[in-house]
């Protein structure tokens, strides 16, 4: 592999050098013919001469580039990335093998001698190519699976049986997806390529970045996975895939700054600012200004905080997505966070002319939640509750026992959710109803509260009927049933609420 | 969607309050902010001083001249967390209290180091400053902190 890759260290310059001398002599010794023995006008043999020393140079450059492109091949590029498990090295980008470190070369040249080792053992026992083939590829730190057009693995290397962290007898003979649970980032994946590929040419390369392979447990590797397939004359399709694992560096993108999360923290930014100079108005002004004026800045007020509001849906979206959505659950009586959470939403059903009316059994089971988070569940259902019914009346709130869980209604007499769109309610930025242009949302508050339910253990429903109202509920679990799940807080004086937190009596002197 | 609430429109009443000899530290590389905080603090009695940087905010800190410190963590220089991490090695027995007000939202890896090293941790864009300064008056009065302070309504 080392002669492989030192060509294109060393020559490159070299040869781009030929390349050049040659395409400028044949231009040379075309403009001497021409002008000595066809003797056209020098003009005409400077044109032609020209042309043929870019002709010339063109096609001696293409051969030139296939041959660097030949030797970086699928194998080069898999033994490269199979050096990842030496952390000490300093690594190439597995696109820029050109010019690879003393170092890495050293090591790369570690590799070559294990293949070479495995090469010659295997030649001594006189086993067949085949067998040839398979003891490099089971040297090879790099997992790799070979396909059948049946979607069976055929064959998988020592690397791929241990990343899997399946038995071979679990992986050689399965059906591809049963054993490996991959889930790929946007719309191309494997089988879209695949499909593709039944009517493309017959040999191709794809690689794809940030495949997820899912395993027991929760656990998950990430990696870059490339494929590369041949067509044999009856359409069948042999497909080699070589997983470069890639799990700690994208996972530390997951956690340092998200693309997203720096992008909230850039709008928060000038939200701050903006949020705060309009507090300096709204406080040293107001003597000064008129009652129109006094409504419109509470308008941009308004506004600056439902942005900020939303900025954070933003973020809790994406966490939802990256499954990064953190609880802290905690023993809680439920009849004082409801009361608590109608209380904080009562002044703003009055200003709607509503009233919200709480019903709440006593004697419950104390609920494991997270309070912030059931706060925010709230919220959005008596929001929304509230947005949907235009006539003056109650907005219930009940809770009881249920099949062993907590259960927690909001029901409104407004105008309904049709039932042909009932199904989409709890999709993401998905807002159904027809007076969506009358009534303001950003179609996250259902998606966000069906999350926080689910990570909670619990399910979220509604049941309603056009004209006559909505029903939403949803369920939590009772303590003493989760109670061993929950990891005692070492910070209970902490206290926590959306937006930060504040360890109480921190600064109390006496 | 949390549902926008309704502010309450004050108006004009924000009253300037005597010099309550407490100093605040505000380690904020964004002028305006720093700006507006100090202003707000001020006017509540506070003694402010705003420094930009992680080195100069350190530096200061160490001196333990002050009570509250609000510590901003993407700083130019030693980052906010980085400044918290010193501050807690060498001078556990700091007078000051830490606030980190910040608009980066906590991740869960470094969320428990946090949690031990700091007193409070406000997102700046959900709070105005005057919101700020009362949950700073909690603090100092030894009031119990009202949760609804925190997320405000």
């Amino acid at each position: 592999m080392i002669t492989y890759l030192q060509p294109l260290r060393e020559s490159i310059w070299l040869k781009i050098i030929l390349v050049t001398l040659f395409s400028l002599l044949s231009g040379v010794i075309a403009y001497v013919i021409l002008t000595k023995y066809i003797t056209v006008s020098p003009y005409v043999a400077a044109c032609s001469s020209l042309a043929i020393t870019f002709i010339v140079s063109v096609i001696i450059s293409k051969r030139v580039a296939d041959q660097a492109m030949a030797s970086t091949n699928l194998l080069v590029r898999a033994l490269i990335i199979g050096l990842d498990d030496s952390p000490e090295i300093e690594k190439p980008d597995a696109k820029d093998i050109i010019k690879p470190s003393r170092e890495y070369l050293i090591k790369l040249a570690e590799r070559a001698m294990d293949i070479n080792v495995a090469i010659k053992s295997t030649n001594q026992a006189g086993l067949s190519k085949m067998h040839f083939y398979q003891a490099v590829a089971d040297s090879i730190a790099v997992p790799i699976i070979v396909v059948s057009s049946k979607q069976i693995i055929t064959y998988a290397n020592n690397a791929a049986i241990k990343y899997l962290e399946l038995s071979p007898e679990k992986i050689i003979g399965q059906y591809f997806y049963d054993a490996c649970n991959l889930s790929f980032v946007g719309g191309s994946t494997l089988e879209s390529w695949l499909e593709s590929a039944k009517d493309g040419s017959n040999k191709q390369n794809e690689i794809w970045e940030r495949v997820r392979l899912n395993l027991a447990e929760d656990k998950r590797k990430q990696f870059d996975l490339a494929a590369h397939y041949i067509k044999d004359s009856d359409k069948d399709i042999e497909l080699t895939l070589a997983f470069f694992d890639r799990t700690l560096h994208y996972e530390r993108d997951d956690h340092d700054l998200s693309f997203v999360s720096l992008a909230v923290h850039e709008l928060r930014t000038p939200l701050t600012i903006m949020r705060g100079y309009i507090e300096v108005f709204e406080d040293e002004l107001t003597e000064s200004l008129n009652s129109e004026q006094t409504e419109f800045m509470h308008n941009m007020s308004a506004s600056a905080q439902q942005l900020a509001a939303f900025v954070s849906s933003i973020l809790n979206v994406a966490r939802i997505e990256e499954n990064a959505l953190y609880l802290h659950l905690k023993e809680e009586n439920i009849k004082k966070v409801l009361e608590e959470a109608c209380k904080n939403m009562q002044l703003r059903a009055r200003v709607h002319d509503k009233n919200i009316v709480v019903n709440i059994d006593d004697n419950l089971p104390t609920v494991g939640i997270d309070k912030v988070s059931i706060f925010e569940v709230m919220n959005n259902l008596i929001d929304n509750a509230i947005k949907y019914t235009h006539t003056k009346e109650d907005i219930t709130v009940k809770t009881t026992l249920k099949d062993g869980m907590i259960e927690t209604t909001v029901s409104d007499n407004g105008i309904g959710i049709a039932s042909n769109v009932i199904g989409h309610v709890f999709d993401k930025f998905y807002r159904a109803h027809k007076s969506k242009n009358s009534i303001g949302g950003t179609g996250l508050g259902l998606y966000l509260s069906k999350a926080i339910i689910d990570a909670h253990g619990g399910t979220i429903w509604v049941k309603s009927k056009e004209d006559q109202g909505s029903t939403f509920g949803f369920t939590v679990p009772i303590y003493s049933d989760i109670a061993s799940q929950i990891k005692d807080s070492q910070n209970k004086e902490i206290v926590r609420g959306a937006h930060g937190w504040i360890k109480n009596h921190t600064l109390y002197r006496g | 969607m949390v549902g926008l609430k309704t502010i309450r429109f004050t108006g004009g009443n924000m009253d300037i309050k005597e010099p309550n000899g407490i100093r605040i530290l505000c380690i904020e590389d964004e002028h305006f902010i720093s700006e507006l905080y100090a202003r707000a603090l001020r006017r509540a009695g506070y003694d402010v001083t705003t420094l930009v940087s992680g080195d100069d905010g350190l530096r200061a800190a160490q001196k333990d001249n002050y009570d509250i410190i609000m510590l901003d963590l993407m700083i130019p220089g030693m980052t906010g967390f980085e400044v918290l991490r010193e501050l807690n090695k060498h001078q556990p027995k700091l007078k000051a209290k830490i606030i980190i007000t910040t608009n980066l939202d906590q991740d869960e890896t470094s969320k428990d180091e946090i949690e031990k090293m700091a007193d409070g941790y406000l997102i700046k864009a959900e709070f105005t400053p005057r919101q700020l300064v009362t949950i700073i008056d909690d603090l100092v009065s030894g009031k119990n902190i009202n949760e609804s302070l925190i997320e405000p309504a």
